[in-house]
């Protein structure tokens, strides 16, 4: 997903699920931040580096792609961008490394999910952005693994789009180049994918890169044979999983504020979209790159406020004049837990799954072990676990 | 990361880094070794390719083509072996496509880095100049095979060192009940 769900339509969803102009700001921002939050910026604030929620292109280029190269990647597509539905998913004989990435495909609807969501209950706005951002992709990425995989996440040519035309589809062949800079021909079916490349573990094999950005756009609906599927064809309606995931996320939101009392998987708040149902269909289908203008013009309707646009610099002056103690009470303090704690707790459900492609997990009853960044996160969690006693 | 995978990356590195001297001290045998770890780099690939389709490329949709890629590598790989004398030129453009490219790279990254203000882009930017200029020293230096074999081994123990460090890095995660 872009910047237009990520941040327009996730104001949107919040301003629904209850919260104020302010607020939903916030938790679009920590949604849209995700996006943005690379160890290359966090190293300009000298903030934690492993709260870095993704990745610059040449950042991943220059990872060594060896066992610690490997889980540095997982940690950080898995936990933000494709969030495993089943880590003991099941396939008749294949190698057990084999189903260690089988059972990182994102799917939406997934007990990680509702841990995800869990999670962000009583934390602060950007923790809820955080959940959101990755509630959002589970709809958008699913069918791929935020691993590097071939065997997964490669395509073939077998591509199609299906076009409304009149009460049914019509089938185009979807052609991809591998130009970055020649950008996304919508109109003539053309489309920019990453190149096929036969190393298992190279990130041209990452997420949905073999895909190139159809997950991304709203409008679309295709047709292809993923890698994992035994050549059985699947369809991928955008239009549908997007109104799904905009549903999803007013419910998820309105348990967060404390308006429903338990979030459940496959659950959507149809009712409080319903007067706007029309109008947030019709931006999801219409065919275009980019959706920030509508979806931008929908919020301001709905709250009668202006919303800004997304400045990546917004809160760092914040952060950067804060002193060391006050650090984690400042905007972007508060996004680093959350997103180190959505991390360590995606990272320790793959990890007790016998699966050690995000990295390793140590439980800390037995005194702090592992990355000193993680020790504000021990810090956090005392401090919050001693407030619940009181 | 395992200790055993530790233990086994930091042997690998060490064994490395005494073949990468050893070139240096001795670099009259030098080119023919070179020649020799390339292609028993070939083959080594082609079993790897062969294993990888056995255990996963054999559920993915196309996942044939590996088994033919693996066969084509493996062939080439003993073929090249069974030859007494790789033209040198082959494995000074090897020598210099590697460097060139690693150095194009970096320097990319040195300037997405500097675009985001971060502290790393020196370092980057050294990297992708030294290996740029490594590229060059490759060509210019055609004539010299001794020169040749200082630069692939160079790139083994620059290679060696990395794995070792990669070994003693920090890998655990904290998790949280």
């Amino acid at each position: 997903m872009n910047k237009d769900f990520h941040y327009y339509a996730t104001y949107c969803a919040a301003y629904l699920a209850g919260y104020s102009h302010e607020e939903s700001l916030a938790i679009c921002y920590s949604a849209q931040f995700v996006d943005w939050c690379t160890v290359t910026y966090l190293s300009t604030l000298k903030a934690p580096r492993s709260a870095a929620t993704t990745q610059l292109q040449l950042e991943m280029m220059d990872v060594k792609m060896n066992a610690v190269g490997l889980q540095d990647i997982t940690r950080i597509w898995a936990s933000f961008h494709f969030l495993p539905y089943d880590l003991y998913a099941q396939k008749p004989h294949c190698s057990k490394r084999y189903l260690n990435k089988y059972r990182l495909i994102c799917k939406p609807n997934g007990d990680l999910l509702v841990d995800t969501v869990k999670l962000a209950k009583d934390k602060s706005l950007q923790a809820v952005g955080v959940a959101m951002h990755v509630l959002a992709d589970t709809w958008a990425h699913s069918n791929f693994a935020g691993t590097p995989s071939l065997v997964i996440n490669n395509t073939d040519h077998y591509f199609y789009e299906l076009i409304p035309d009149g009460d049914g589809f019509r089938e185009r062949p979807i052609k991809f180049s591998h130009n970055p800079g020649a950008g996304d021909d919508i109109e003539k079916g053309v489309y920019v994918n990453t190149l096929y490349r036969t190393e298992e573990n190279t990130i041209m094999n990452l997420g949905h890169g073999r895909a190139g950005h159809l997950p991304d756009y709203s409008f679309i609906r295709y047709k292809y044979l993923p890698a994992w599927g035994d050549y059985e064809e699947v369809v991928k309606d955008n239009p549908s999983d997007y109104y799904h995931a905009f549903c999803q996320m007013v419910c998820a939101m309105r348990y967060l504020r404390g308006e429903l009392p338990e979030f459940e998987k496959d659950t959507y708040d149809t009712e409080k979209t319903a007067p706007w149902e029309k109008e947030i269909k019709a931006i999801i289908t219409k065919r275009q790159p980019d959706s920030c203008g509508d979806w931008r013009a929908l919020g301001e309707k709905l709250s009668g406020r202006a919303i800004e646009d997304f400045d990546l610099d917004k809160y760092r002056d914040e952060y950067l004049a804060a002193d060391k103690d006050g650090k984690d009470d400042t905007f972007l303090g508060r996004f680093i837990l959350a997103a180190l704690s959505q991390k360590s707790m995606v990272t320790g459900k793959i990890f007790r799954s016998g699966n050690k492609l995000a990295g390793y997990s140590v439980d800390m009853k037995k005194g702090f072990r592992g990355i000193r960044d993680y020790r504000k996160l021990i810090k956090e969690t005392k401090g919050a676990q001693k407030d619940d006693r009181r | 990361m395992t200790g055993g995978r530790r233990v086994t990356d930091i042997l690998v590195g060490v064994l490395t880094m005494l073949l990468g001297f050893a070139l240096i001290l001795f670099p009259k045998h030098g080119l023919s070794i070179v020649a020799g770890i390339l292609s028993m780099t070939m083959i080594v690939y082609g079993v790897r390719m062969l294993i990888y389709y056995c255990s996963m490329a054999r559920h993915m949709v196309g996942g044939r083509t590996m088994l033919y890629i693996a066969v084509i590598v493996l062939d080439l790989g003993v073929f090249a072996w069974t030859l007494t004398d790789i033209p040198k030129i082959y494995i000074v453009l090897y020598l210099a496509v590697v460097h060139a490219f690693s150095g194009v790279i970096d320097i990319m990254r040195g300037l997405e880095a500097k675009k985001y203000k971060a502290p790393s882009w020196r370092l980057s930017a050294l990297s992708g100049a030294v290996n740029l200029t490594v590229a060059i020293l490759c060509i210019v230096f055609l004539g010299s095979t001794d020169m040749i074999v200082y630069i692939y081994s160079a790139g083994l123990i620059y290679s060696a060192v990395t794995r070792i460090i990669t070994a003693f890095r920090k890998t655990a995660i904290v998790y949280i009940q």
